[in-house]
């Protein structure tokens, strides 16, 4: 069992294949004791990404089967293919449920994600702030992820002439 | 939640306008170009984040939806104006282009985001119609000799493969197509060119002062996959060349057929990287008094290592984009509303060479392998003298590595 210790002095305790979903707890415990401090993760934000690492953790414990490895061997080797490699459709329903949290609390996530590098959370929550974001003006985006417009009028006007065909409601 | 992090997170970010530039870079790299740059006006950080987007070289955004570029013009207040149009989302665009003029200049391809053009003097340029940037590209290929009046005026040129001496004005009408191994703003690149009466392949890499000549001759496409520089020929064949020797070595892929004058050939590259060889057998001006259940398109794999090649009868829900660009191949799944196993085609009737440049209304159409339906696409009813296809690319040079 690994010890993980949040910002605000909450203790988890979880298994070494929840926590080892994060490269860096693992790369930590390769050459330390077993509690680890995570000062910059709230208690709140921990428990949602323990929740995702042992859902995943979970799922990731059986081998590959020959033929789904061999199609995320094909994906990969192809340049310019960008479709990601076929997932579980369970765990991408269960994933889908997950990022169903509001903007502050996925801001909270990534973050922690990225400070302990999950690769798969982070990506997950990326593409859905990019889902987000799709089809909205400047406007509505700074108003959905509470945003202050800090460009004077000036620079603002300047940015819009520059490439003013992307503003244009068509 | 504000007073956990209160404590512990004073000096993480805290909002989404303190985002590190790496996470924002790759949340915009999930998006279409046209939100990437709405993402511009959010906030000044979301602006830098952008525009690192914009300079990383090493950066590969996810496939773009391609525009037709189908006018261009002088605006009212003397600026090069290009028209381009979307016709998934039925958007027409105008951007501000750099001199010489867009209306001007003979649109002899299209690759990775940049056009191919030659001006009234015949002048080859690259050009990023996104972000404005050019190349110049080396002049005439050697064996394109001037001819001079007594007065030491340039008259004519005069071409080894062409009996008539050409006037200045329109050597550019002996340019057949033009397309590039690569993205130029994010380093080496080679261009290649088909022209002249017998229709002759020369290249030019970055930075390079002369063309360089192949032999052969008759090609109507080129397209570059994995290093090697693949031509199509007006008979059907297909050769690969290997230009990174210092004398380009050739490689008979197919063998010719029978050349038509109403075939036409293309070749493109899969997204999963392999080679297609199109043939196109239709006129244009015929094609749409006669919906025909008629096979007018047809599509092989070409296996390269054995030189071989099998028709297919689907493309695997890929959708393919022809014309005088470099061709386009996309997953229609990740664009709705675009047709799998269909093929869209501008027309091109460059072969021919009696164009009146500035007359045409060029169509679009579309025919769809599966059941060989054919379609045509309405467009903006404005002048199309250009209709080409482009990729749209926001990628700048960097100029700093």
């Amino acid at each position: 069992m690994i010890k993980l210790v949040s910002g605000d002095g909450a203790e988890f305790e979880v298994e070494e294949e929840v926590a080892f979903q994060s490269k860096i707890i693992k790369d930590i415990v390769a050459d330390a004791d077993d509690v680890i401090p995570l000062p910059t993760v709230s208690s709140k934000v921990l428990i949602q990404v323990i929740e995702y690492c042992r859902k995943h953790a979970a799922v990731n414990s059986f081998p590959l089967s020959p033929s789904s490895s061999a199609a995320a061997a094909a994906s990969s080797s192809s340049s310019i293919s960008y479709s990601k490699p076929v997932s579980d459709p369970a765990l991408r329903a269960w994933d889908n449920e997950f990022v169903k949290l509001n903007n502050s609390s996925l801001f909270d996530i990534v973050i922690a994600a990225n400070y302990l590098d999950i690769e798969e959370l982070v990506d997950l929550v990326l593409e859905t702030v990019a889902d987000r974001i799709k089809g909205k003006q400047a406007q509505e985006i700074r108003r959905q992820f509470n945003i202050e417009n800090d460009f004077t009028p000036e620079e603002e006007e300047a940015l819009r002439r520059e490439n003013s065909w992307a503003f244009q409601n068509n | 939640m504000a007073q956990h992090r209160s404590t512990v997170m004073a000096t993480a970010a805290s909002s989404w306008s303190q985002l590190p530039i790496d996470i924002l870079v790759s949340i915009f790299c999930e998006l279409p170009i046209r939100q990437i740059l709405r993402c511009t006006l959010v906030c000044a950080h979301w602006s830098d984040a952008v525009r690192s987007l914009r300079y990383s070289s090493r950066l590969k955004l996810p496939p773009q939806f391609p525009w037709l570029l189908f006018s261009g013009e002088r605006s009212h207040s003397g600026l090069s104006v290009a028209h381009f149009y979307n016709h998934l989302e039925k958007a027409s665009h105008a951007l501000t282009l750099p001199d010489p003029p867009i209306h001007r200049r003979l649109c002899i391809g299209s690759a990775h985001g940049w056009l191919i053009t030659a001006d009234h003097r015949s002048m080859l340029q690259l050009l990023n119609p996104l972000t404005g940037e050019h190349v110049d590209l080396p002049h005439l290929p050697d064996y394109i000799k001037h001819v001079y009046s007594l007065r030491g005026e340039l008259r004519h040129f005069k071409l080894d493969d062409f009996p008539w001496y050409v006037h200045p004005g329109e050597l550019r009408s002996q340019f057949f197509k033009a397309t590039l191994s690569a993205n130029p703003s994010q380093g080496s690149y080679t261009v290649v060119l088909i022209h002249g009466g017998l229709f002759k392949l020369s290249f030019a890499r970055a930075g390079d002062e002369k063309w360089t000549t192949l032999d052969g001759i008759m090609h109507c496409d080129a397209a570059f996959m994995d290093g090697t520089l693949y031509a199509a020929t007006r008979s059907g064949g297909v050769q690969a060349w290997d230009l990174s020797a210092p004398d380009p070595t050739l490689r008979h892929i197919l063998p010719a057929t029978v050349a038509s004058r109403s075939h036409r050939y293309y070749l493109a590259r899969t997204p999963s990287g392999e080679l297609l060889h199109v043939r196109t057998d239709f006129l244009f001006g015929s094609l749409f008094d006669c919906l025909t259940n008629r096979r007018i398109i047809k599509v092989s794999r070409v296996d390269v290592e054995r030189g071989r090649s099998i028709e297919v009868g689907d493309l695997g829900g890929c959708a393919l984009f022809l014309g005088s660009n470099q061709s386009i191949c996309l997953s229609s799944a990740m664009f709705p509303g675009l047709e799998p196993d269909s093929v869209y085609i501008t027309e091109d009737d460059r072969c021919q060479k009696k164009q009146k440049e500035d007359e045409q209304v060029r169509k679009l159409m579309a025919y769809r392998l599966t059941d060989d339906k054919c379609w045509s696409i309405p467009l903006p009813n404005l002048n199309r003298s250009l209709l080409i296809w482009i990729t749209p690319n926001i990628c700048n040079t960097d100029y700093a590595t």
